[in-house]
C-alpha cells in the first residue's frame, strides 16, 4: 500500500518536506501564544499567516520559525550523497526527519529497508551500559535479533578499536572511542540505509581515513549513504553528488564537486556561525 | 535482508495515530531494557539484589509499629505483618511501573534524541522488569505466610481465586501505564509535574486500602470514592486471593475498571503524541 509512486531502484523520495518550528512555546509570553495557535488552526486558518513568521534569522520575537520548506529529492540504491551548507541551512533537521527522531510538519518521505543513523556526535547510546551491551541495545533498535547481532559482533569490535574498553560503561569512554564504537555499529549493522551526521568531526586522523574507506566499501555494496558534513574534502572524497541547502530549501542538487563550488562561491560563506 | 520493509514518514495524524505493528516488532528490546534495568538498579550497591526483599520487610514493620500498634488501625483478622506485605506487593509493583513510566522521555532522553524505536517500548518495559521485584516480594511474602501456619496456628490460607493474579497483575500494570504514560507525556511540556509526582504517589498510597482494609472505612461517601481507585481495589484483591480476606464488589471492579480504561486511553494518545516532536520540546 505504501509503494505507490516509489519506484524499486530509489531508497529514498522526499516530497514537499516541511518542518516549522515554533519558536518560544516554552519561554515567555507563550501560553497565549499556544492559544492563539490553537484556535487558528481549529479555524482552519494557517497560522503562519497571521502569527507572523520569522524570514530573518536575527529576530528574536516568539514566532514561527521553517527549519525546512518544500525539500524533495529522490536518492537512488547505492548512491551516497552529500548534504552540503552553513550550520542551521536545514540539513541536521532533514537528517533527523529521516531517521524519525522528529516529524515533519508537512509533506511526506519514503525510505527503502533498514536505516541505521548516526546523528551529530555519538548514536543511541546508554550511558550505564557498557560497550558491549550497547552493541546489542543498538541491533535490537534496529530490529534485529541476538544471533544477527552475534554474527557482526567481532566485525564491530575490530573495526572500532576499542577491544579493552568492550566492558566498560560508555559513559568513561573518551568522545572519540565513543565516536569509533559508534560509527562501527552502524557501519556494520544490517542497515540499507544509513545517515551519518558530522561523524567524522571527532576521531583522529587515521581513524578518519579508515572510515572514509569504509563508507566507499558500504556504498560499492549497495546501500545508501547520507552525509552531512562541514569538510568539503571528504565530502567530495566519498559522495557523487550533493544537495545544498540554504536556509531550509535545496539551493543546489547536483556532481558533489559542482555543488561543492557553488556552496564555496556563494558570497557570505563565512566561518560558520551557531545558529544550528 | 530479503524483503525491504518501506517506512512511510509524513506529519503526525492525531493522538492515536499509534505504531502497533512496530510495538510488537521490537520485543527484543523491550525485554533488553527490562534486563537492564534490572540490572542497573543494584550496580554500585554492597547488598545488590538482597535489597529487593529487604526492602517490603522493612516498611512492613514500619508499618506494623506506625499504624498497627501505634495509631491501632485494624486489619480485619489477618496478621498485621501479612497484611501490609500483602498490600505492598500491590502497591510496589504499581509504584515501580508507574514511576519508571513517568520518567520514560527523561531516562531515555540519550536514546530518543538519537535513534528510532516505538517510543512506547520503554515505559511498558518497566511493566516487564518490575515483575522481578513482585516476584521476590511474594516469595517474601509466603515465607513469612508459612511461618505464621506454622507457629502461630494461623487458619487463613489462599483461595483458588489466586489463579486469576495474572489478570491482576495486568490490571495494576495497565493503572500503572496509563496513569504514568499521561505524566510522562505532560512533563515533556510542563516540568512541574516532576516535583509533584512524589506528593501524588503519597496521596494515592493513602487513598489505597493499603495501610488499612476497606471494610475500616465507615463513612460511605468515601468509601464509594475509594471504590474507583483501582490500585485500592487491586491490594483488597490481593489480600482477597492470597488469605481470603478482602471486600471486592462488582461495583468496585466497575467503577475502578472504567478509571483504568479512561487512563490507558488518554495516556496512550498524550504518549504518542508528545513522542513526536518531544526531541523539539527539550
Amino acid at each position: 500500500m505504501a509503494n505507490d509512486d516509489f519506484p524499486e531502484d530509489l531508497a529514498i523520495r522526499v516530497r514537499g518536506v516541511g518542518k516549522t518550528y515554533r519558536l518560544g512555546v516554552i519561554d515567555r509570553g507563550t501560553f497565549r501564544d499556544e492559544l492563539l495557535y490553537r484556535i487558528l488552526r481549529l479555524r482552519g486558518r494557517d497560522p503562519r499567516a497571521s502569527m507572523g513568521r520569522i524570514g530573518d534569522r536575527e529576530t528574536a520575537a516568539p514566532g514561527l520559525f521553517d527549519a525546512l520548506d518544500g525539500i524533495s529529492f529522490d536518492v537512488r540504491r547505492g548512491e551516497t550523497v552529500g548534504l552540503v551548507g552553513r550550520n542551521g541551512a536545514g540539513k541536521s533537521t532533514m537528517l533527523k526527519i529521516l531517521a524519525r527522531i522528529t516529524t515533519p510538519t508537512r509533506g511526506v518521505a519514503l525510505i527503502r529497508g533498514r536505516v541505521g543513523s548516526m546523528l551529530e556526535v555519538g548514536t543511541g547510546f546508554h550511558p550505564e551500559l557498557t560497550g558491549r551491551e550497547n552493541v546489542y541495545l543498538n541491533g535490537s533498535i534496529l530490529g534485529m535479533s541476538k544471533k544477527e547481532i552475534d554474527a557482526k559482533f567481532d566485525e564491530i569490535v575490530e573495526f572500532s578499536e576499542i577491544g579493552g574498553f568492550l566492558d566498560t560503561p560508555v559513559k568513561r569512554y573518551s568522545s572519540g572511542m565513543y565516536v569509533k564504537l559508534a560509527f562501527s555499529i552502524a557501519a556494520s549493522l544490517d542497515t540499507d540505509v544509513l545517515l551519518l551526521d558530522e561523524v567524522l568531526a571527532v576521531g583522529d586522523a587515521p581513524f578518519q581515513t579508515k572510515c572514509l574507506d569504509r563508507m566507499k566499501e558500504i556504498a560499492a555494496s549497495g546501500r545508501t549513504i547520507l552525509f552531512v558534513s562541514h569538510s568539503m574534502d571528504n565530502v567530495r572524497r566519498i559522495c557523487s553528488r550533493c544537495l545544498l541547502f540554504d536556509r531550509g530549501r535545496i539551493a543546489a542538487d547536483g556532481p558533489a564537486d559542482d555543488v561543492v563550488r557553488v556552496y564555496l562561491d556563494s558570497p557570505g560563506e563565512r566561518p560558520p556561525q551557531n545558529t544550528a | 535482508m530479503s524483503e525491504r520493509p518501506i517506512t512511510r514518514i509524513r506529519p503526525g495524524r492525531g493522538w492515536f495515530d499509534i505504531p502497533w505493528r512496530d510495538f510488537f516488532a521490537h520485543g527484543e528490546l523491550l525485554m533488553l531494557l527490562a534486563r537492564r534495568d534490572v540490572s542497573i538498579v543494584y550496580k554500585q550497591t554492597i547488598l545488590g539484589p538482597a535489597w529487593f526483599l529487604i526492602q517490603p520487610v522493612l516498611t512492613a514493620l514500619v508499618f506494623s509499629v506506625i499504624f498497627g500498634r501505634v495509631a491501632g488501625i485494624g486489619t480485619n483478622g489477618m496478621p498485621r505483618f501479612l497484611f501490609y506485605i500483602g498490600g505492598l506487593l500491590v502497591w510496589n509493583y504499581f509504584r515501580g511501573v508507574m514511576e519508571g513510566a513517568a520518567q520514560s522521555f527523561e531516562s531515555a532522553k540519550a536514546l530518543f534524541s538519537k535513534v528510532y524505536f516505538p517510543r512506547m517500548v520503554v515505559p511498558v518495559s518497566y511493566a516487564v522488569s518490575h515483575l522481578v521485584y513482585l516476584g521476590l516480594n511474594t516469595l517474601v511474602f509466603f515465607l513469612f505466610f508459612a511461618w505464621h501456619v506454622s507457629f502461630s496456628g494461623l487458619r487463613l490460607h489462599p483461595t483458588p481465586w489466586l489463579l486469576a493474579a495474572p489478570l491482576l497483575v495486568a490490571w495494576i500494570a495497565a493503572t500503572a501505564l496509563g496513569f504514568g504514560m499521561l505524566v510522562a507525556s505532560l512533563t515533556t511540556k510542563y516540568r512541574d509535574l516532576r516535583f509533584s509526582l512524589p506528593f501524588i504517589m503519597q496521596a494515592w498510597m493513602y487513598s489505597s486500602a493499603i495501610i488499612y482494609p476497606l471494610d475500616g472505612v465507615k463513612d460511605p461517601f468515601f468509601r464509594k470514592v475509594l471504590e474507583f481507585n483501582p490500585v485500592g481495589v487491586a491490594a483488597e484483591a490481593a489480600r482477597f486471593m492470597l488469605m481470603g480476606r478482602g471486600t471486592v464488589t462488582w461495583r468496585a471492579l466497575a467503577c475502578s475498571g472504567a478509571v483504568i480504561a479512561v487512563a490507558l486511553v488518554l495516556g496512550l494518545g498524550a504518549f504518542n503524541r508528545a513522542q513526536r516532536d518531544f526531541v523539539d520540546t527539550i
